[in-house]
């Protein structure tokens, strides 16, 4: 009779003991996350947004609470190969400018960032093509040169009277790449101008960082966005908010090749601007 | 009893989860006071500000044209000590007079000891650096660079600004009450003494009494001005060339020499840390978003920067020797100092209102004699920043004595001056001609290498870096300005080791 009491007072007490270590090791806090995939803040900080004349025109992604720490690694160029492939009819080298035999230009700074450019005499005289035939056309380029690679998106594209200028940037994932891009001018459907910095393939790393939430962000954007306007109309438009990765600079650092990179969130404003905010407290 | 089994059953599973819990309630626990424990987690080491500001020249007059210049550091230590004493004396009650060239010229040639300060210091930096808890502006910002005590005198001090030609005197009563000489007078006349009886002192006199420069230069109508640089007389101690290397290499850095420099830097949280590397092989570390970061770089240069975090409610702005405590503190932590550490140069400047950088440029002597890193880019062995109360920036290049070279042959002496400026007299006579063209005219003249002797304004022994094939060795050398010019030559061949102009000698 004893030990049947006892054993209920046992159960008892070990539920309660359970229960408020539960609590104490953040169980709770937890159970509370997982039920919200929606960020509570998030409306007022559109209102507030919206009363500073900033709209937003983007798709808010879900609250991706975690994001993995990788490594970037610039893709490292070849400078006499590329000359072999781009500079077809023969070329001269002076201190690594490598110069065609019809005067085009090319030069691989850092050992990863391609700049090459035909003279302007070979330009063609033509209306831009049709954005459509444009990206074709770029990328067309690209394939030929073993630049296509699938990790590549369309970026920006800009029509000047007499040549469109194509920018691709790089993602991993759903993730955004930032410092890496490739650009291409076109004056009909050839291409005059190629410029290229890329990573290599990104390795994930163990740590896992904590994001913050898309309403913080926004709300931290709002100052950068106030602070770097230059028309006297403030309103804007946010077309898109990413989450990705960017190598970190500083006064102390130049020409980075490799390293572990940042997480930021990324937003693209309708008057061009692109402002990034730091996305781990 | 169905229900009994059923009740030791959930016993048994609330059992299992409540050491589970406890497990992770613990791991929470030690995780967080290891974070707290950790951060900024260094040894603080206790340095005197006092080793590291002092006096890098002294020169000491016989009276009588007779002078010596060189010392070993004991004697040094010895003249600084019962000088400091003096200085406080002088500094921290009397008022001063200003002084003419003249009397500047007369407490040189005296009886006396010449301090060279390694730069031009403020009257309180002066006091800072003699001990003294007294804070004086009675000169405002002048700063001084030279400071003779004349025995003849006692309680008589003078400091000098060579560039500015500003000289000041300060005179107190020593102990007038009872009649007697202050104590450290008589020690520092004593001290005098001994090294004027020494058969070891190596004897100098000035050029101007050498070459007889006032009889062959000084005009009727021009008031002329003495020359005050000395140079040794008699023969010179030998000094040895010695193999150096740099604390640490791009090519072989580890991963352990990286963290042991990160975990100072940034204590050992270490979660949001990332490394990153340069195209020349430099690796940087950032803290957070570059808030802090640490660089190993090209010549074993080791940086480390903090943003400054302006408007906290710690905004104070930390005085001279408060800042220079900070500085050497933090510098510190990063390993111990080379022998012969010193403050070599400071420099303050207002960033923006209410923000004030302060930076120390620390050097390093070799067996007493200074060293001079032979790069013009990172002429220091450390640089620390302090910007209002916060460590902004700190560097540091150290070198690793490695081993002595066998000593040139006894047979080898010290090149002389005059033989120096023989054997080198067309560089020097091509340099002079280039900055004062006017000189041409009078170039075939008797009295034109006198007038080059005249414009010598540096005469030093140093131990000049030389980095060929990147084999670093220290090499015993000359160092002689002359106008606008300096001069770096090897001691025993005369080989011109390097040479740049004034502007960029600090």
């Amino acid at each position: 009779m004893d030990w049947k009491k006892s054993k209920n007072i046992l159960i008892f007490a070990l539920i309660l003991t359970n229960i408020a270590l539960f609590a104490m090791t953040g169980g709770l806090d937890k159970l509370i996350q997982r039920d919200s995939t929606q960020d509570p803040l998030l409306p007022s900080v559109i209102a507030l947004l919206n009363g500073r004349g900033i709209g937003i025109n983007a798709i808010i992604p879900s609250i991706p609470l975690n994001i993995r720490a990788i490594d970037l690694e610039y893709n490292e160029i070849e400078a006499a190969q590329l000359a072999d492939k781009l500079l077809t009819g023969g070329y001269e080298e002076i201190n690594g400018l490598f110069v065609g035999r019809d005067g085009a230009l090319l030069v691989v700074a850092l050992e990863r960032e391609i700049r090459f450019e035909l003279p302007i005499d070979q330009w063609l005289v033509s209306d831009p093509l049709e954005d459509e035939e444009a990206w074709q056309a770029g990328e067309a380029f690209l394939a030929a040169h073993g630049f296509d690679q699938a990790d590549r998106q369309r970026w920006d594209l800009s029509v000047e009277p007499d040549h469109v200028i194509l920018e691709w940037r790089q993602k991993y994932g759903s993730y955004f790449l930032e410092e890496a891009f490739m650009r291409i001018r076109l004056t009909g459907n050839k291409v005059v101008s190629f410029e290229r910095r890329w990573f290599n393939e990104p390795q994930p790393q163990e740590n896992v960082h904590k994001v913050i939430q898309p309403s913080k962000a926004l709300f931290m954007a709002a100052e950068e966005i106030a602070a770097t306007s230059t028309g006297p109309d403030p309103s804007v438009k946010i077309d898109s908010i990413e989450l990705g990765y960017q190598l970190e600079t500083g006064s102390l650092t130049s020409d980075i090749t490799s390293g572990e990179a940042s997480p930021y969130w990324r937003m693209r404003l309708s008057d061009g601007r692109v402002i990034f905010v730091e996305a781990v407290e | 009893m169905l229900l009994e089994k059923a009740k030791s059953a959930i016993l048994m599973v609330l059992f299992a989860i409540c050491a589970y819990l406890a497990g992770q309630f613990l791991l929470d626990t030690s995780s967080i006071s290891a974070r707290a424990g950790s951060a900024g987690g260094n040894v603080q080491v206790s340095v005197n500000i006092e080793d590291l500001l002092n006096p890098q020249g002294y020169q000491v007059s016989f009276g009588g044209g007779l002078y010596s210049g060189h010392f070993d550091t004991g004697l040094k230590n010895s003249l600084w000590s019962s000088a400091k004493g003096l200085i406080r004396g002088a500094l921290e009650t009397s008022d001063y007079t200003e002084a003419d060239q003249a009397l500047w010229d007369e407490a040189v040639t005296q009886r006396s000891v010449t301090l060279k300060l390694p730069f031009a210091m403020t009257m309180d930096q002066i006091l800072v650096a003699a001990g003294s808890d007294v804070s004086r502006d009675l000169l405002g910002t002048a700063a001084f660079d030279v400071i003779i005590i004349p025995t003849a005198e006692p309680g008589s001090v003078f400091l000098g600004n060579r560039s500015e030609a500003r000289f000041v005197s300060f005179s107190y009563s020593t102990g007038s009450a009872s009649g007697a000489e202050s104590p450290q007078s008589e020690v520092l006349a004593a001290l005098l003494t001994e090294i004027e009886q020494d058969e070891m002192t190596v004897e100098y006199k000035r050029i101007e009494d050498t070459f007889s420069l006032r009889t062959i230069l000084e005009k009727p109508d021009q008031v002329y001005r003495e020359n005050h640089i000395i140079e040794p007389i008699v023969a010179m101690p030998t000094f040895e060339k010695v193999r150096v290397q740099n604390e640490f290499s791009l090519e072989t850095l580890s991963e352990e020499q990286e963290r042991y420099y990160a975990d100072i830097a940034f204590g050992a949280r270490f979660d949001f840390v990332k490394r990153v590397r340069e195209v020349d092989g430099s690796v940087v570390y950032l803290y957070g978003y570059g808030d802090r970061a640490l660089r190993f770089g090209a010549q074993g240069r080791l940086e480390y920067q903090e943003r400054f975090r302006g408007g906290s409610t710690s905004d104070e702005i930390l005085s001279f020797k408060d800042s220079l405590t900070k500085a050497v503190a933090e510098l510190r932590k990063y390993g111990e100092f080379p022998e012969g550490f010193y403050l070599k140069y400071f420099t303050e400047t207002e960033d923006a209102p209410g923000v004030r950088v302060k930076t120390f440029h620390f050097s390093h002597r070799h067996q007493g004699l200074p060293t001079d890193l032979s790069n013009r880019e990172m002429p220091y062995t450390a640089t620390v920043e302090i910007t209002n109360d916060q460590v902004t920036y700190l560097m540091k290049s150290y070198k690793d004595i490695q081993r002595l070279l066998p000593a040139a042959a006894p047979s080898n002496q010290i090149l002389s001056l005059d033989r120096l400026i023989e054997s080198q007299f067309d560089l020097i006579l091509e340099d002079y001609l280039t900055l004062n063209p006017e000189a041409a005219a009078s170039k075939d003249d008797f009295g034109f290498v006198y007038q080059i002797l005249h414009d010598i304004t540096e005469y030093e022994l140093i131990y000049f870096l030389s980095r060929d094939n990147n084999v670093l060795t220290y090499l015993p050398a000359w160092h002689l300005g002359i106008g606008g010019n300096h001069y770096y030559f090897d001691l025993y061949t005369g080989e011109l080791l390097q040479r740049v102009p004034t502007q960029a000698v600090k």
